[in-house]
């Protein structure tokens, strides 16, 4: 039997292999031609449409830009505001004094101040919740005055689009909400309409 | 359509590229075209007539058509490295009765073109792994593996001594 390395054999078997006449005829004649036309004028055109699409794309953004009004914040806390008073939910931490509170939560991403603004009013701490404002974390914190009657205090970090509020009063579910600033956080009151 | 220069030795260059295209098609018609379709590609896109350039583009319109047809092309390849032993044995002349086009058939496409790039192109580990974007070990491995499936194919049709 005619042996032979199977190396050899391999090479044999694929030089052996080979176009059709046609086929390279074809194939040179693609060559010598060239780029079709329309190819490359697709191609022209694709890119330029491309570019157009994207500027178009980032003008309408730019000119359209939606940003939320300070306005419109303010009016999305206050109702916020107004819902969690009105709603009395169970609060997680029962105090006594504010600076239990400071001790107690410690998931928040400042640290509680307690508004001189309570104090002159002679309101009395009975606990806090964790609670989000306007998707920011925040303290949501029960008075009661001698009288019994709670009002709801949050306080939060004045950072992104609570930054741009401005202190003001509005009312709200028959809640008034009062807005501040005080010692770098944004602080919203929620009080029954006297 | 504007007319262009043919590039030089382009019949061997036809000829490589197409056995090439048949080494990764196992298939007459099918590498023809394969040919065809990586030289529009070519054409299409100014690209180069150079023969690395043409192997790709061929090994990418090949990868295009089988997955448009959802056909398993390359299975994965990583293994720990082999080094390659020698695989040139003597073997009885398995191209007469067409052992080898059967046995060759039965490789996986990443198989017979590592096989091919190899032995008949004469291609380096180093440079089917740049080809490829395999890494060297993989390709040692598989050219390795591939060169004792294929032994094993053969022995197995009782063609070996």
């Amino acid at each position: 039997m005619n042996t032979k390395k199977i190396d050899e054999q391999i090479r044999d078997y694929y030089t052996s292999q080979r176009p059709s006449p046609q086929t390279v005829a074809r194939v040179k004649q693609m060559i010598r031609a060239g780029a079709p036309v329309h190819s490359r004028r697709r191609l022209w055109i694709g890119i330029a449409a491309a570019v157009v699409i994207a500027v178009t794309t980032v003008i309408w953004t730019a000119a359209h830009r939606v940003l939320p009004l300070p306005q419109q914040v303010a009016l999305t806390v206050a109702r916020q505001a107004a819902v969690g008073h009105n709603e009395k939910q169970e609060l997680e931490f029962r105090v006594r004094r504010y600076g239990e509170l400071q001790n107690k939560m410690k998931s928040l991403d400042f640290t509680p101040v307690e508004p001189a603004m309570m104090t002159n009013m002679n309101m009395h701490i009975v606990g806090a919740r964790y609670t989000t404002l306007a998707g920011a974390i925040a303290a949501q914190i029960r008075y009661v005055d001698d009288h019994g009657v709670p009002c709801t205090l949050y306080e939060v970090r004045s950072a992104g689009q609570l930054a741009v509020l401005v202190s003001g009063e509005q009312q709200v579910d028959g809640v008034r909400v009062n807005l501040w600033r005080e010692k770098g956080l944004l602080m919203v009151l929620a009080r029954p309409i006297a | 359509m504007e007319h262009r220069e043919m590039p030089d030795g382009v019949d061997t260059l036809l000829e490589r590229a197409y056995r090439y295209a048949f080494s990764l098609a196992h298939d007459a018609a099918e590498a023809e075209d394969l040919l065809q379709d990586a030289c529009l590609s070519i054409l299409a896109s100014c690209g180069s007539w150079e023969r690395p350039y043409l192997f790709a583009t061929i090994r990418n319109r090949f990868i295009d058509r089988y997955r448009r047809n959802r056909k398993i092309l390359f299975l994965s390849l990583d293994r720990d490295e082999e080094q390659p032993t020698d695989m040139n044995w003597e073997a009885p002349d398995v191209l007469q009765n067409g052992l080898l086009d059967r046995a060759l058939g039965s490789l996986r496409a990443e198989e017979r073109e590592t096989l091919f790039l190899a032995v008949v192109e004469g291609y380096t580990a180093e440079e089917i792994s740049e080809l490829t974007a395999r890494p060297r070990g993989t390709i040692l491995s598989l050219l390795h593996r591939t060169k004792a499936k294929l032994r094993q194919l053969l022995g197995n049709q009782q063609v070996l001594p």
